[in-house]
């Protein structure tokens, strides 16, 4: 019997059924060979140390498997797998279960592991197409969660500061924990490497959506690239068709001439499914009249005054439901 | 390290500025302060109090939402802070209180382009102003203030002829006096001395005691300063007190400096003047006192309950 096993040491015979107890999507699968070596090959891939193939495995074997094994999926849905996200696992990870994240505030929405030399998100491959776009300029990201992609992008493309938002207190906290860190783990002091990461990354907690139209009078342009990524439909439940068009409003305004907001808006079929949430959500969603395929042509109309829109690309390799498109909207 | 002490807390009690105006929603509501206020990325505004602009549209939006005033300024004339303002006015309800009066009238001198002290006494309580302003650019912006806020009923903007009298120039030529006098004066006199080197030099404040003002100075050379500063000003509203006993009640007069207090007091003691007491205004970082000295017998002792229990501080 072979059980999956990270430590690759040998396991007694006696102790087999020990180790089986302790992790036990081992105990569902251990009958599935062909699973079981699949998983192998996935831990093989995505560990850093993968030296020569698993000695159970032979080299045919393993471009098989990769040709058959399923696109990468877990309960996190775009980083790639590791061994313990297995498809295996038929319950839920727990912390999400009873919780209601009215704002897409989902905990451990990146995984849990923090700081994770191996965190890829997939859009990362989508923004990577585009490098110039966010090197040496300041950036804001609305919706910035506990900050892993926001920290990712800030260190891979060597931006100037950035500045991530979100609308829940806890997951910010969180986001300047993992900054503080970083810090810490720099070795370096702050006065020198003040303009350098992780001491240009900072994370604030709020609203994006103001509590009054007339405060856009004073909003002022301070950024060069705004993100908004899977946020819109949160708004959107939230905050009506009102709150989102402000919402757009803003990030023009807060934008410097040749700024650019990068958007992955949720498509309008994927509201439904939320639409209990809350009562406030259930009649926000009714009042819906402002589409999703009409968020292009707002924001390059007069009222928000985007100049253009370029399709920056779409993610690959994940399920159909994070196939969504990025778009680039510029301020002349 | 000494811990600053915000003496907001020590606002007068009944002081509609003790809790924090919320910013954002006064911004949302006025559209002259949203100009000079910073949005932040999380929807709350903020204010940079280090700028002149700032300071006049604040005042100005506060006198129109919690007194319902409209203010206009002369450009560059001293912008008046509203916590401070209240704090006085506050503390002469306290004096007067006891007497239990039906009408009351009172002196404002030197009321300013703003004639703010007589616009908050008479739209707030009632009170009959007599408002004494020399500068005549002040004078017709104090009247043209007094008719916008229909209140001409209650205040009186008179001329002064000579800056070097207080009261002489009214008493001698007014056609009527209110029959039963003036029941108290208010100054805020030039805290600076003209003839000093350096007149806005003398810096008094400990910093590690107390942190500096987050302001900007305004007003004119002529607003903050004069002949042997504040201290000679108010030896002469004291001398000419004097000459006036029955004609008022109480004379008061707010000193910016502290070190200026005892001063005024030693020279109350040398005239014989018995009937006297201190008091200190408190708004965030900055503390100012009056000094109230009265020929008659009535108690210029504020009841402990009804003012800021630090008043009596030592």
């Amino acid at each position: 019997m072979e059980v999956e096993n990270n430590n690759n040491t040998i396991v007694p015979e006696n102790k087999k059924e020990h180790f089986a107890y302790k992790r036990s999507a081992s105990v569902e699968i251990e009958d599935n060979a062909e699973k079981i070596k699949r998983l192998k090959q996935n831990g093989l891939e995505t560990s850093s140390a993968a030296q020569g193939a698993d000695p159970h495995v032979t080299e045919g074997t393993n471009k098989k498997l990769a040709a058959q094994r399923p696109p990468a999926q877990s309960p996190k849905k775009r980083i790639q797998l590791d061994n313990k996200n297995v498809a295996g696992l038929d319950k839920k990870p727990k912390h999400n279960k009873h919780e209601t994240f009215m704002f897409g505030n989902y905990r451990h929405y990146y995984g849990k592991r923090i700081l994770d030399k191996d965190f890829h998100d997939i859009r990362l491959d989508v923004l990577a197409t585009q490098p110039e776009l966010f090197r040496g300029k300041q950036l804001l990201d609305i919706g910035c969660n506990s900050g892993h992609l926001s920290l990712e992008i800030a260190k891979k493309f060597e931006v100037k500061s950035l500045v991530g938002l979100d609308i829940d207190r806890f997951l910010t906290h969180e986001a300047q924990m993992a900054v503080n860190l970083l810090k810490r783990a720099s070795n370096v002091s702050a006065a020198n490497a003040a303009g350098r990461f992780p001491y240009n990354v900072k994370f604030v907690h709020g609203n994006y959506v103001l509590a009054d139209d007339v405060l856009l009078e004073i909003e002022r342009p301070q950024y060069d690239i705004i993100l908004c990524l899977s946020v819109t439909k949160w708004i959107h439940l939230n905050f009506c068709d009102a709150g989102l068009k402000q919402a757009f409003r803003r990030m023009y305004l807060q934008l410097r001439p040749g700024g650019k907001l990068i958007l992955e808006p949720q498509s309008f079929d994927t509201y439904k499914r939320r639409k209990k949430l809350t009562d406030n959500i259930r009649e926000n969603y009714n009042a819906i009249h402002f589409k999703p395929e009409q968020f292009t042509a707002y924001l390059l109309s007069p009222e928000v005054g985007f100049a253009s829109m370029e399709l920056m690309g779409m993610p690959e390799h994940c399920k159909a439901g994070f196939k969504r498109p990025i778009q680039i909207f510029s301020k002349v | 390290m000494v811990k600053h002490s915000n003496k907001k807390s020590a606002m007068h009690p009944r002081n509609v500025l003790r809790t924090a105006p919320d910013y954002t929603k006064l911004a949302i509501k006025h559209r002259d302060f949203r100009q000079v206020c910073e949005l932040e990325l999380n929807g709350r505004v903020s204010l940079n109090f280090r700028n002149e602009r700032t300071l006049r549209e604040l005042t100005k939006m506060l006198l129109l939402e919690y007194f319902g005033l409209h203010v206009e300024f002369a450009p560059g004339s001293l912008v008046p802070t509203l916590a401070l303002r209240l704090n006085y006015i506050l503390w002469l309800e306290d004096l007067l209180a006891p007497l239990k009066l039906d009408a009351v009238h009172g002196i404002d001198i030197g009321c300013g382009s703003s004639c703010i002290y007589s616009l908050l006494a008479a739209k707030k309580n009632q009170w009959h102003m007599l408002a004494l302003e020399s500068k005549q650019t002040n004078i017709e912006y104090a009247r043209e203030n007094v008719k916008r806020n229909n209140l001409e009923h209650l205040v009186e903007v008179y001329a002064q002829p000579d800056k070097n009298n207080i009261f002489k120039s009214y008493f001698e030529t007014a056609s009527r006096l209110p029959k039963e006098g003036f029941h108290f004066c208010l100054c805020n006199p030039p805290f600076f001395d003209s003839n000093a080197e350096n007149p806005f030099g003398g810096n008094t404040r400990n910093p590690q005691r107390r942190p500096a003002p987050n302001n900007v100075r305004t007003g004119s050379a002529e607003e903050l300063t004069c002949a042997g500063g504040e201290v000679q000003f108010v030896q002469r509203i004291v001398e000419e007190s004097e000459l006036h006993q029955e004609r008022v009640l109480i004379f008061t007069s707010m000193l910016g400096v502290k070190a200026n207090v005892p001063k005024i007091l030693d020279y109350l003691q040398k005239r014989q003047i018995s009937n006297v007491s201190t008091t200190e205004f408190h708004q965030g970082h900055t503390t100012r006192w009056a000094v109230a000295w009265s020929f008659q017998q009535l108690s210029l002792k504020v009841d402990a309950a009804l003012s800021s229990p630090d008043l009596y501080r030592t």
